[in-house]
Formats: structure tokens, sequence, C-alpha cells
């Protein structure tokens, strides 16, 4: 009888004291693995649009930035995602060069409502960046993508 | 006086020898009892930390997804899926085509993983925007396998590949898809995109 009471006892002290370090070890691999899909997705993302901008005409260019800039507040959403300064960097930068794109096509309202966006984004890691050093930023993209490229 | 002092002596020793057989078999004793809650707490143990491996990824996951239910959210979430997976083959391409180490077979080897990653991709993925992404990458990857076949003298491969990368950069809305740009930009992505 008493052998079995110690047996129970040793048991469930194993239980327990494993539980806790699984639990502890399942859920630092589990998160682990999560931050690394996290960043990979947003590096893939990002990327690929980024690419796309560069390479592809201007109406296949948008698509991919905005879909990256939509892809990015999803993303926002995931546990692993909280914290991500890079993703809001990037994000903000996303729209800095849609604003561009818009100012290039002389849709300066939706260009002024990227800028917009760009602000809430860096705002969200705490940067009050102001309006009108964002409209520097744009001015610089637009008149670099106007200098006619170098022959290659 | 003699023989009572050797009858005394005879008697401690036996009683020594009757408490030492106590001893031992107490020891014996205490021994497997030791042995049986050490036992029995390893395979608590073992049972124990299974179980919370599980709960812990579990716990972990339902609060990775938490906010993810409906079925445009549920789209999100396989569009992430497969650009993740797609974006962790390319890193682990582009860095073995950096790699001297790595002949032509095993080059293929890992270029036709993101291939497979691509087409997998496709298949989860309904937004538009993201296809086209994933579009890009598979020219990309279709553009280093004409490298790789160039460099291991296999031209009419090259050719093909090169072929198949033009036409869905083309479709992708790239402005210049032309063989020397691929090219150029393919070795730039591998070396920003290698590790």
């Amino acid at each position: 009888m008493r052998a079995l009471k110690f047996g129970g006892i040793a048991l469930s002290v194993g239980l327990v004291m494993g539980g806790a370090v699984g639990w502890h070890l399942g859920g630092t691999v589990s998160g682990g693995q999560s931050t690394l899909r996290e960043m990979s997705a947003a590096a893939g993302y990002g990327q690929l649009a980024v690419l796309q901008d560069e390479q592809a005409d201007t109406e296949h260019a948008r698509q991919a930035l905005l879909a990256f800039t939509n892809f990015s507040r999803s993303m926002r959403r995931l546990h692993s995602a909280q914290g991500d300064q890079a993703l809001l960097i990037d994000t903000g930068r996303t729209y800095l060069q849609l604003a561009a794109i818009e100012e290039l096509a002389d849709n300066n309202s939706l260009s002024h409502q990227y800028v917009l966006d760009a602000q809430q984004t860096f705002l969200f890691m705490g940067r009050n960046i102001p309006e009108q050093d964002l409209d520097q930023q744009v001015a610089k993209i637009v008149a670099s993508a106007r200098l006619p490229s170098p022959p290659s | 006086m003699l023989s009572v002092q050797r009858l005394l002596a005879s008697r401690k020793h036996e009683g020594g020898t009757a408490q030492g057989k106590v001893c031992q078999s107490e020891a014996k004793r205490v021994f497997k009892k030791v042995a049986l809650f050490t036992l029995l707490f390893l395979v608590g143990a073992a049972i124990g930390s299974g179980a919370g491996w599980e709960l812990g990824s579990s716990f972990e996951s339902a609060r990775e997804f938490h906010a993810f239910r409906t079925a445009e959210e549920k789209a999100f979430l396989r569009t992430y899926e497969s650009i993740a997976s797609l974006w962790i083959v390319n890193m682990g391409s582009a860095t073995r085509l950096q790699d001297p180490k790595y002949g032509p077979e095993g080059r293929r080897e890992y270029l036709n993983l993101v291939l497979d990653a691509a087409q997998k991709g496709r298949t989860q993925v309904v937004d538009p925007a993201a296809l086209t992404l994933i579009d890009v990458e598979t020219g990309v990857t279709y553009v280093r396998l004409a490298m790789v076949e160039e460099a291991a003298g296999n031209l009419p491969a090259s050719q093909s590949w090169m072929q198949k990368a033009q036409t869905i950069l083309k479709q992708a809305g790239w402005k210049d898809y032309s063989e020397p740009h691929l090219k150029e930009i393919a070795e730039a992505l591998n070396k920003r995109d290698g590790i």
C-alpha cells in the first residue's frame, strides 16, 4: 500500500514537472517558428513587391505595392508580428512609393492620402514624422523616377 | 580465562555478521524503492513533457491565429503560409547558387524545390496580386535554371528555361524582359537573397 502511494507520488511529480517543462519548450519552439514564418512572409512579400515596383509597368507596380500594404495590415494582427518594427518601416516606405507613383500620374489627392497613411504607419511605431518631411521624401522619389535611366 | 575470551569473541563475530545481513537487505529494499520511484518519475516526466509540449504548441498556435476566423481571413492565412514557405526555400536556393561547392545537379534540385513551393502556393492563393508575385518568383527561378544549364553547357535546356521566364515575366508586366537584363537581375537577387 505504501509502495503504491509512493509510486503515485513519483508519477504525479514527474507528470507535473514534465508538463511544465514541455509546455515551456513547446511554446518557445512554436513561438520561434511563428516568428521565422512571420519574418519570411513579410520579407518575401515585401521584396517581391519592390521587385515588381522596379521592373514592372506602373499598373503592375501599383497593384503589387498596394497588395503589400493590405498584406501588412492583415499581418499586424498576427501575434508574432506584434512589435515588428521592420514591417512597419517597410509598410510606411511602401506608402511613400505609392504616393510617388500617384504624383507621377497627377493623382494628387490620392498621393496625399498615401502620405497620410505613411505618417499613420510611422506613428504606430512611435515616430511622429511631420507631413512636410514625408512630402520631401516623396519629391525625392519622384525626382529620381523622372531622371533618365543610365544606358545599360 | 583464555577460553572464555575466545567464546565471547566468537559470539561477537556471529552477531556482527547477522547485523550486516540485516543492513544489506535493508539497503536492497531502499534501493529498490528509489529505483521504482525514479522509474515512475521518469515515466511521468516523459508523458507530462509530451502532453505539455502539445498543449504549449497548441496554445501558441491559437494565440498566433486567434484573430483569423472568416473565410477572407483564412484566405489571407493561406497566402501568408505560401509566401513564407516560398521565401524560405528561395533563400536556401539562392544561398546554394552562391556556393561553389554545389554542382549543377544540386542547384537544379534546390531550384526545383522553389518551383514546387510556387506551384503549391498557386493552388492555395486566391488573391490575384499575390498570384502575380508568385509568378514573378517563378520567373526569376526559371532565369536561375537557365543560367545553371548554360554554365553546365546544356544550351537547349537553358534557352527553354529562358523563354519560359520571359513569357511569365512579360505577363507579370515587366518592362524589360531581355535575356541580358534578366540575367543581371538574377545575379543581383542571388547576392541579395543568399544567406
